[in-house]
């Protein structure tokens, strides 16, 4: 199986603490992965480096085997876990936006998307709730044909019946010719999207797998794996 | 970068027409009182008027950048697939046009003011002078690259100082400290390169000197007849060369190198 992502012995070092401490990640083609932690285990580290927002001490990180920069950029689908939208743009601004600046951004079916989560493009994006706010940047980040979508925390600040709608949208658009990653620590809610989960803590892997066989081998959910590993 | 531009624009061109609604405001205000107050004191009021808005534009050109370099907005810009370069250009580009844009507002009452109390003409015919166009329009293009400049070592500093610092108050405050020894050392540049490179050129200013002006004595004429002197390389090449680098390095900074 083709390889999307490939991280080895990726080191980043803070001024005060190491972020990551030789991180090996392999993601696969056509795989939703997990990358499960709890907070300051590293994930955001990680995800904003295969972003190409934050730069690796040491290692290497390879994305369709380029290493994050212009063209990476414009295969990775990023949705971060704060407002990163401009102040002034209306929900129709910031589609346009995505338009302009991404070539494989498809607005139909962001507009589809849009009227799934009932989000009104006439919305100013100041004016959104957490909730809204979150299914907004979903709706965007999904709606572009990328190779690789990364999600960080999208179901983080989010109350249950929006948490099932983002769950089915993420079920509902994804390709099987993509690959995704979503970090969370709201395993329960999120589990059965996973292909494969990675378990990361102090900038390590510590337990991976295919998401199905580590429930059967180990008798357990993967929410109730999470809680024994980070007891 | 052109679409970069657009949203920039977009974004900002509210303020930007209500701070040239305000200057205009003013400026009739000012009209108003044409016939009451003293000519001298509009003048200087409108002059007032044109600083205060150059320097809130100015804010706002550092702004357009800081923004991002320190605020969530960067998430967005620094992960759409665009070269720092293109960044960087449409953050000066954007900053010229609003410049430009306030200057001209400012500048039409300002030459209204000042035409109808001083006959400009009239003086310079009287002194035999006229002005020399092509000097006039290389000063307006230096004028726009000596903007460029200064926003670039505003830009340069806040960025080295985001690569080394990650708090975002701290941040701000030591880019400024930055900025003052990029200032200081840049100065001292400035004060040594005569000293290796004393070559001077004269721009002149005015063309057909003749008239009272030229029957005064030498020493006095000296700037009108021969123009304003200027250090090669402290006044030409340096500033190129800054420019040029200033741009490549905060380009390569915030493509390769900057951590959000």
């Amino acid at each position: 199986m083709e390889t999307i992502l490939k991280a080895t012995n990726v080191t980043k070092e803070y001024s005060r603490h190491r972020g990551l401490n030789g991180l090996n990640i392999e993601i696969k083609k056509g795989r939703i992965v997990g990358l499960l932690g709890p907070n300051g285990s590293g994930k955001t580290t990680f995800i904003k480096i295969a972003a190409g927002i934050l730069r690796y001490s040491s290692g290497e990180v390879l994305i369709d085997g380029k290493e994050p920069g212009k063209y990476t950029k414009s295969i990775v689908a990023y949705l971060p876990d704060t407002n990163f939208l401009y102040k002034w743009m209306k929900i129709k601004d910031a589609m346009k936006f995505y338009n302009d600046m991404f070539d494989d951004f498809d607005n139909e079916k962001c507009t589809h998307l849009l009227e799934f989560m009932n989000l009104d493009i006439n919305d100013r994006v100041m004016s959104l709730s957490k909730g809204m706010l979150e299914k907004l940047n979903l709706s965007l980040t999904l709606s572009r044909k990328a190779k690789l979508y990364i999600l960080d925390e999208p179901l983080g600040g989010v109350d249950p019946t929006a948490r099932e709608k983002i769950i089915n949208a993420i079920i509902d658009n994804f390709k099987e010719d993509s690959s995704m990653i979503i970090t969370t620590h709201l395993v329960n809610d999120i589990e059965r999207l996973f292909d494969d989960v990675m378990f990361i803590s102090e900038g390590q892997i510590v337990l991976e797998g295919n998401a199905e066989e580590l429930r059967i081998s180990k008798g357990k959910s993967i929410d109730e794996l999470y809680r024994e590993v980070f007891q | 970068m052109f679409k970069l531009i657009k949203y920039e624009i977009i974004g900002k061109y509210k303020s930007l027409l209500i701070l040239s609604i305000i200057t205009i405001i003013l400026n009739l205000a000012l009209l108003s009182r044409w016939n009451s107050w003293p000519h001298s004191v509009i003048i200087g009021l409108s002059v007032m008027i044109s600083v205060v808005v150059a320097v809130v534009v100015f804010i706002w050109c550092i702004g357009i950048f800081s923004q991002d370099v320190y605020d969530d907005k960067g998430y967005l810009t620094f992960t759409i697939p665009q070269r720092g370069y293109s960044i960087l250009g449409s953050k000066l580009i954007v900053s010229w046009i609003f410049t430009i844009i306030t200057n001209i507002v400012s500048g039409i009452f300002l030459y209204g003011f000042i035409s109808n109390t001083v006959d400009i003409s009239k003086q310079l015919d009287i002194a035999g002078l006229r002005i020399n166009v092509t000097t006039c329009i290389i000063i307006a293009l230096w004028s726009i690259f000596a903007f460029a400049k200064g926003l670039l070592q505003i830009y340069f500093a806040i960025t080295i100082t985001r690569l080394a610092v990650f708090k975002k108050r701290l941040g701000k405050f030591i880019a400024f400290v930055a900025y003052i020894i990029e200032l200081v050392i840049l100065s001292v540049i400035n004060w040594g390169l005569p000293k290796i490179f004393p070559q001077k050129c004269y721009i002149k200013m005015f063309v057909g000197v003749s008239g009272s002006i030229s029957s005064n004595g030498v020493g006095k004429i000296d700037v009108i007849t021969k123009g304003l002197p200027y250090n090669i390389a402290v006044s030409i090449v340096f500033p190129i060369i800054l420019v040029i680098t200033l741009f490549m390095a905060t380009s390569y900074m915030i493509e390769k190198k900057i951590d959000l």
